[in-house]
């Protein structure tokens, strides 16, 4: 049976308790910036918020389809995606203080909204009934999932029945398909709504992609560092490093191979409706942000993670997945950011304390959850069976 | 080749090989089965089937004779429907050659053992693939000897290709798939030649086979170069997944016109092109394994895992689909949305659309059940429909050119007799080089079979393979 180093175990009771002191001061002055200038108050968290999100919608994501694919790399990790993916529920009630502004946010949340005639038309599908009706549905469906693979996970521990790993697959499969339609209409209604006039098919994909992203490197910060010490550091070895490796390298590019076409089809068509959204985000100090996101997101990774090595040393791997963390918000804060502010580069000091405040609650609510099971599912038939893929 | 691994590591391997190989065999009767197709004699089925093939390749020829001849008049490509049949087949051909790189670069990669048996004849495939679509773009031309207009080349006519036509990025793209895969296949090829070399009854053959494996003797040296060789190429091919389809799509998404240009066309068409990749594999892979009695090497769990693929991907193109229609709608442009609904949906050929939803997206959903999935009869018959419903979905896309912006340009497309003879024709051409390859050329990789063997892991305990490091870990 893995157990969690001692070391570890003292570190992570710290972490969860500054955490959550973080994370009620970083509300508790973004609540007070609030107070005076509401409209970035939103916009900040709406950022923080995804990104946030991100990470446990991801953990869902990468938990149903490790269940559905097989592999080791899954089940190195799955308590750690289980764990995640059970955050959906604190992201559910961090949440709702975005429906206070919604005609903050959103364009076609405003009374006059209608006197557009290109909202008008959309009206249909963007109105506030509609919205709130949408995100709670989606929320039940996430949670619902989490849940249930989390309950058949405590399940096996107990029973060790083999029929268990039938209920994983039928929930993961059908799992996966929903997820992919949910997450595909939440990024319409959470981000790209925000430039009402606006629409590309990739986004839906480059968002869901996104948020698989984004947790796969959470996961792998946090299994370089909480299976320090202890029998659980047989997970760390170079084998197991050397997935996570190819699998941040394979995404990396994915990522900018989904970035960069939406990007080359909007300039290239040139089309009023379409191109003021990159305009905003080459021009008024966004396009530093562009740049950066080409170097750091994508051609530093890439050459770092091209050579075997550094995809398999403990050290090397976890800076670039730090990085990548970095990365990742500044990708968020790229897809929205621009449209907020679209003439000038803008970083508000609410920016910092919601990333804080959300931050610190969602990673003391992490811990908490990663506490509850046993680190290892050690009667997944994995635990012998499963050959290591290798890149 | 073997390297290290942490001694506190867990025991995650201790079978290398899930059961891939049904029966018993060894080292020399998996050869004696493989090898021994080429040199028995010619069955008669061959002979026919052959025979069924070359005739139809015919067809193929008088089209394209008939085409230089006369020019692309005979074809029904109007204005404003200027790309009709040619690109449909065109991006339907090369979208069938994309299973075979999945399989035999991708799967590689990721150390997937069930590629090993039908990777050769899905390479293979590949090849004839690309060649057919290869003939489209070059028909089209209208006067195709001057094809070579399209490269960069240093010339007096002051004669410059245009760089920014996605249509010339195909060149490269295409051109690179082809030269790519063929050296792939090729190099995976040279250990068989040479045991099929060994095999030879007479000199001629011996010769032949031998000239084929570049002198191949089965040293350790050749081997650690091979696998180093077949590892890069597994690298190289892997961006070519994606980057073929992707410029395909750009072919059509570049262009400012409702239903092309569509921000989602490069996953989703690359996701189609291996969705209908997987489909033509099976619909080989099924007549093959029971002709030539392969059962023991092409077994219930491949076409099982082929149809999960084929699951996966066509529930890719059907969120694609999805995805196109709520955006139609959701961009509130009255040209997109004109053209989902009057023109896609319910214009002139609206019927197709329906179908295609049908074939890609309806019928798969059965391969969700494990019994559709171990029953080879279904599993030919969805895997048609698929290929039916790939091709449909090009030819929608593609009649979004009959309703243009005015109401007084718009027009309509019909295939002429020579379009449908030329698709035809491409058939015969296909088959005729699959007959061929499956009577000339080892259809399975002797030397990838036989790491499937017990005999090929007698160390597997006592040192645990890198099998990244190798491609096929380490024991000759």
């Amino acid at each position: 049976m893995a157990t969690i180093s001692d070391q570890v175990k003292t570190s992570m009771a710290v972490v969860q308790r500054v955490a959550f002191g973080i994370g009620i001061l970083g509300l508790g002055i973004s609540g007070a910036i609030f107070g005076f200038e509401k409209k970035q108050f939103f916009e900040s968290y709406l950022i923080a918020y995804i990104y946030f999100f991100a990470i446990g919608a991801g953990s869902l994501a990468l938990l149903m389809i490790q269940h559905v694919s097989g592999g080791a790399w899954g089940f190195s990790i799955r308590r750690l995606l289980e764990a995640g993916s059970r955050t959906l529920l604190l992201l559910a009630v961090l949440f709702i203080p975005l429906l206070f502004g919604l005609p903050e946010i959103y364009p076609w949340a405003r009374p006059d909204a209608l006197k557009d005639r290109i909202i008008e038309l959309k009206s249909g599908y963007l109105n506030v009934p509609f919205f709130i009706i949408r995100q709670a549905i989606f929320f039940s469906i996430w949670i619902g999932l989490a849940f249930s693979l989390s309950y058949f996970s405590k399940k096996e521990d107990e029973t060790a029945e083999q029929s268990i790993g039938w209920w994983f697959k039928a929930l993961s499969g059908p799992g996966l398909v929903v997820f992919a339609v949910t997450i595909g209409l939440t990024s319409v209604d959470w981000a790209m709504s925000v430039d009402v006039h606006w629409y590309s098919s990739m986004y839906p994909v480059l968002f869901g992609f996104g948020c698989i992203l984004t947790a796969m490197i959470f996961h792998i910060v946090a299994m370089i560092l909480l299976y320090q010490g202890g029998d659980l550091e047989k997970y760390l070895t170079k084998n197991y490093l050397r997935d996570f490796g190819s699998f941040l390298l394979g995404f990396v590019i994915f990522w900018t191979y989904l970035t960069f076409s939406q990007f080359l089809l909007i300039w290239c068509a040139n089309l009023k409706e379409e191109v003021p959204y990159y305009v905003n985000r080459i021009s008024g100090g966004w396009q530093f942000v562009t740049i950066i996101l080409a170097i750091g997101h994508f051609a530093l990774p890439f050459l770092f993670l091209l050579r075997r090595e550094t995809k398999r040393v403990r050290s090397s791997l976890f800076m670039a997945a730090c990085f990548m963390l970095l990365m990742r918000f500044v990708d968020y804060l790229y897809l929205l950011g621009p449209s907020f502010n679209p003439k000038h580069f803008h970083l508000a000091i609410s920016q910092v304390t919601s990333l804080l405040g959300i931050g610190g609650l969602w990673l003391s609510f992490f811990i908490y959850q990663w506490n509850l099971y046993p680190p290892i599912a050690a009667r997944d038939p994995r635990v012998v069976k499963e050959p290591v893929h290798g890149v | 080749m073997a390297t290290e691994v942490s001694p506190k590591g867990p025991n995650l391997r201790p079978d290398p090989q899930p059961p891939m190989v049904e029966g018993k065999y060894n080292f020399d009767s998996m050869t004696e089965k493989i090898a021994g197709v080429i040199f028995a004699a010619t069955p008669k089925g061959w002979i026919v089937g052959f025979a069924i093939a070359f005739m139809i390749l015919q067809v193929l020829l008088v089209s394209v004779t008939y085409l230089i001849y006369e020019g692309i008049g005979i074809w029904g490509v109007n204005i404003p429907v200027g790309w009709g049949f040619d690109i449909v087949n065109f991006v339907w051909w090369i979208g069938i050659g994309h299973a075979g790189t999945l399989i035999s670069a991708i799967l590689l990669l990721f150390n997937q053992t069930w590629r090993t048996s039908i990777n050769r004849f899905a390479e293979a495939m590949t090849l004839f693939a690309v060649a057919c679509a290869g003939l489209y773009p070059l028909a089209h031309m209208g006067r195709p000897w001057f094809a070579y207009w399209l490269l960069p080349y240093p010339n007096t006519m002051q004669l410059w290709p245009q760089f920014r036509s996605p249509l010339e990025w195909d060149v490269f793209a295409v051109s690179t798939y082809f030269s790519v895969s063929l050296m792939y296949w090729y190099i995976g090829l040279v250990p068989d030649f040479a045991s099929v070399r060994d095999r030879a009854p007479n000199q001629l053959l011996r010769m032949f086979y031998g000239i084929l494996s570049l002198g191949w003797r089965g040293g350790s040296m050749h081997w650690h170069r091979y696998e180093t060789a077949y590892l890069m190429l597994a690298g190289l091919s892997t961006p070519l997944v994606l980057s073929v389809h992707t410029i395909i799509s750009f072919d059509f998404a570049v262009s400012n016109l409702p239903g092309w240009h569509a921000t989602i066309f490069p996953p989703y068409f690359v996701a189609g092109a291996v969705y209908s990749g997987f489909a033509m594999v099976i619909n080989l892979a099924v007549p093959i394994r029971h002709y030539y009695g392969m059962k023991d090497f092409i077994t219930d769990k491949h076409l099982d895992n082929m149809a999960k693929v084929m699951l996966a991907t066509g529930l890719m193109v059907f969120y694609g689909y999805g995805v196109e229609a709520f955006m139609a709608y959701y961009s509130a442009n009255e040209f997109e949305r004109d053209l989902m609904m009057k023109n896609r949906v319910f214009g002139p050929y609206g019927y197709f659309y329906f179908a295609l939803i049908f074939c890609n997206g309806l019928v798969p959903q059965i391969l969700w059940f494990q019994k559709i999935r171990s029953n080879e009869a279904a599993l030919f018959i969805i895997s048609l429909i698929v290929n039916i419903g790939m091709w449909l979905e090009r030819f929608v896309i593609l009649m979004s050119l009959q309703r243009d912006f005015l109401p007084s340009s718009w027009g309509q497309y019909s295939p002429t007799f020579w379009d449908i003879s030329t698709y035809i024709g491409t058939f015969g051409l296909f088959l005729s080089l699959l007959f061929l390859f499956c009577r000339i050329l080892p259809m399975i990789s002797i030397a990838e079979m036989k790491h499937l063997l017990p005999e090929s892991h007698v160390h597997s305990h006592k040192d645990s393979h890198d099998h990244s490091d190798s491609a096929h870990g380490g024991s000759h």
